[in-house]
């Protein structure tokens, strides 16, 4: 019995001592990268890692991380973010990618664009996540170029505001790292970093008519005379303007040439709204053509030819409208045309007054 | 009696063991011996005879780092040097300055310097510097100007937050190594970076410019300017980006964007922008604008929502690098009127390490 004890207990020695020895060379082999000499490489001539938002409590953490290293044995970089900040564990969290890299980063050294950090693609995610440090697998580099490339941390969050705030970018392919860059930022309190930048524009308008009489001077039957004002209409009003026109003589529907001394009317052939021609009969119309500026003309005055127009009224109608702001200036002409009937009473002062105006919608 | 024998020299030593000797009744001469004092060296074409014949010493007088040994062999030795001068002169996160003492020796010794991280004793962690400047594994053996003499320079590749301990040993000819000289030290830091954004009339955020009412065919700059301050001991310098929310000023009201683009204000119908103003800097840099934002009069650069390099301090590490700004904007007379054209700028303060 005793011998026996005595073998079990050899036997547990046995095992003891292996277990000792396997657990010791475990934690050799755990702890041989920070036994390794304490200088760090000098291959890295450069880099940065920038943050899009410096304010603490930020999520998700975004940002940029750029390398230039001597070495071309990469397989894989390592971001080691600030011990006081949330760092998910969970590897798809992390993605990092190379889009635009080239357009949008310029190397502050050496003053070329940046390249895509090699291997990393449109949406390359992490393998691993361990206390802080996230693993992207790369491919190596080409000595002396400036890679970058983006990356994002969902369900991560910026810590608390501090300056100092110091990490490390790193990247495998050696032992037990080819390349290690020590860097630093500066945390601030929430919107410390940002600047809200108001202005405003007020509103502007401005019309003008390019003359204030229109002569159509002897009016007969065989022909339509015309003649026109331009109308000059300049506002920043979001919604555009409208510009209406309101005759003097006449009715509500049918507008007129007046003559005092005859006592008579030169009518429109036809009420408002309805275009009407002046090449078979008598007639007194209004017709608003677009100059610049496309506005658009309202069908009551929207005549298609050199006979045709709509009704003036002692009412102010709307001639024309547009919906945005004018561009550097919007016209609108307006053509007065009359024809005489044969039976039209003789006179020399046919008159009518209009009166154009317009209006922003702001 | 040692003889040494190389290819190009012979050197010839020999040594008497040191007797009791003549005393008298206040002295005695307890290890005296007699030597050649020296004699006149014989050479050929191809060797050289140097002698010698003096006492085996029986004592070797030394302290930390001197010793007195006798024979040829030690009178060929170097000096040994001075500790060399290690130093952080400028809060070096990676690097430390040293100058190595030459300690009097001829032009043609050679220096190795050693470096021990952690240990004073240089008991582990133990590299060399190499011709590079960073540290290796093996000696490196240079002369003293190969060392950059007198200037020094700096050993890179360093640890952030980590004591290096220092010391040289002088060597002349293959085998005639000193010993190391006193020890020095210094220490890095760790890197470091610090940022602060404020307006001209305001020193706490939340910031707002109000750059005020555009008039058609003006531009109107903003009264209020914009510092950003930066400090950080990056070797490459401090660096300071900008960008915005809405690739211009935006209105909700009316549906339109005053767009921003690197312009002169002068000549474009509308547009908005930033233009640096002034840059300072308590110590180190200097501050500089980058492009497109280092221009005169209303040439504004864009604010958009890439993140674009405003100013940086000239690849040199900076302590209070100061970027003042204004805004710029113009509006056309056919920009919609309304009261609410905003942008949200954010600043971004970085360093190259």
């Amino acid at each position: 019995m005793n011998l026996s004890e005595i073998k079990i207990n050899s036997f547990k020695k046995a095992n003891v001592l292996l277990s000792v020895l396997l657990n010791l060379s475990l934690l050799i082999l755990i702890l041989y990268p920070l036994l390794q000499p304490q200088n760090a490489n000098a291959t890295v001539s450069e880099g940065f890692v920038r943050f899009d938002r410096l304010s603490a409590a930020t999520t998700p953490i975004t940002g940029t991380a750029c390398l230039k290293s001597t070495l071309t044995t990469q397989s894989a970089v390592v971001l080691v973010f600030p011990v006081d900040w949330t760092i998910s564990g969970t590897a798809s969290n992390w993605t990092a990618s190379t889009t635009n890299v080239t357009t949008q980063i310029t190397d502050p050294v050496g003053g070329g664009a940046a390249e895509a950090w090699p291997g990393i693609g449109a949406s390359t995610v992490a393998t691993s996540v361990t206390n802080g440090s996230v693993v992207w697998p790369t491919t190596a580099f080409t000595a002396g170029h400036f890679y970058c490339f983006y990356f994002t941390g969902a369900s991560s969050t910026v810590g608390p505001a501090g300056n100092d705030k110091s990490g490390q970018l790193k990247t495998q392919g050696g032992a037990p790292y080819t390349d290690s860059m020590n860097w630093a930022t500066s945390v601030v309190t929430p919107g410390t970093e940002q600047i809200t930048v108001t202005a405003s524009v007020s509103a502007t308008m401005s019309f003008s008519l390019g003359g204030n009489s229109i002569s159509l001077g002897t009016l007969s039957s065989g022909t339509t005379n015309s003649g026109n004002v331009v109308a000059t209409i300049i506002t920043n009003a979001r919604n555009g303007w409208t510009s209406w026109m309101q005759g003097a003589q006449g009715s509500t529907t049918v507008g007129a040439l007046h003559s005092t001394l005859a006592n008579a009317n030169i009518n429109a052939p036809a009420a408002y709204p309805t275009v009407s021609t002046l090449s078979s009969a008598g007639g007194y119309v209004i017709d608003v053509d677009a100059t610049a500026g496309s506005p658009t003309i309202n069908t009551a005055y929207d005549g298609s030819t050199t006979e045709k127009g709509g009704a003036s009224t002692t009412l102010f109608r709307e001639i024309a409208t547009k919906t945005t702001p004018t561009s550097a200036s919007d016209q609108i002409t307006i053509n007065a045309r009359a024809r005489a009937a044969s039976t039209q009473a003789a006179a020399t002062d046919y008159t009518d007054t209009l009166t154009i105006t317009a209006a922003g919608s702001f | 009696m040692v003889v040494f024998f190389t290819s190009n020299f012979l050197l010839f030593t020999l040594h008497d063991n040191a007797l009791a000797g003549p005393s008298s009744s206040n002295f005695q001469l307890l290890d005296y011996g007699f030597g050649s004092g020296g004699t006149a060296s014989s050479s050929s074409t191809n060797y050289m005879f140097q002698g010698i014949l003096g006492e085996v010493e029986t004592s070797s007088p030394s302290s930390a780092n001197y010793l007195a040994l006798p024979g040829l062999t030690y009178t060929l030795e170097p000096n040994t040097p001075n500790a060399p001068n290690l130093s952080n002169p400028s809060n070096y996160y990676n690097k430390l300055k040293i100058i190595i003492d030459n300690g009097g020796n001829p032009s043609d010794t050679t220096f190795v310097i050693q470096v021990a991280s952690g240990s004073a004793d240089f008991s582990q962690n133990v590299f060399y510097v190499q011709s590079d400047n960073t540290l290796g594994t093996s000696p490196m053996w240079q002369i003293y100007t190969a060392w950059n003499g007198a200037s020094g320079f700096n050993l890179i590749g360093l640890n952030p937050g980590t004591i290096y301990y220092a010391r040289v040993a002088a060597k002349r000819g293959t085998f005639q190594q000193g010993r190391y000289s006193a020890v020095a030290s210094a220490a890095t830091i760790n890197p470091t970076l610090t940022f602060n954004v404020q307006t001209t009339s305001q020193s706490i955020p939340p910031f707002s410019v109000n750059i005020g009412n555009l008039t058609p065919g003006s531009v109107t700059t903003s009264s209020d300017k914009i510092t950003a301050t930066i400090s950080t001991n990056a070797t490459n310098g401090g660096l300071v980006y900008i960008y915005g929310t809405n690739n211009g000023l935006k209105t909700t009201t009316a549906t339109y964007t005053i767009t921003s683009s690197s312009n002169n204000l002068n000549l474009a119908l509308e547009g908005y922008g930033a233009r640096g103003t002034t840059v300072t800097q308590t110590s180190g840099g200097p501050m500089k604008f980058d492009s497109p934002y280092d221009g005169n009069g209303n040439v504004v650069g864009i604010i958009d929502t890439t993140e674009r390099l405003f100013s940086d301090s000239t690849q040199t590490p900076v302590i209070g690098g100061q970027t003042n700004f204004e805004l710029k904007a113009k509006a056309s007379s056919s920009t919609p009127a309304a009261g609410d054209y905003v942008d949200t700028i954010t600043l971004i303060g970085t360093g190259s390490f």
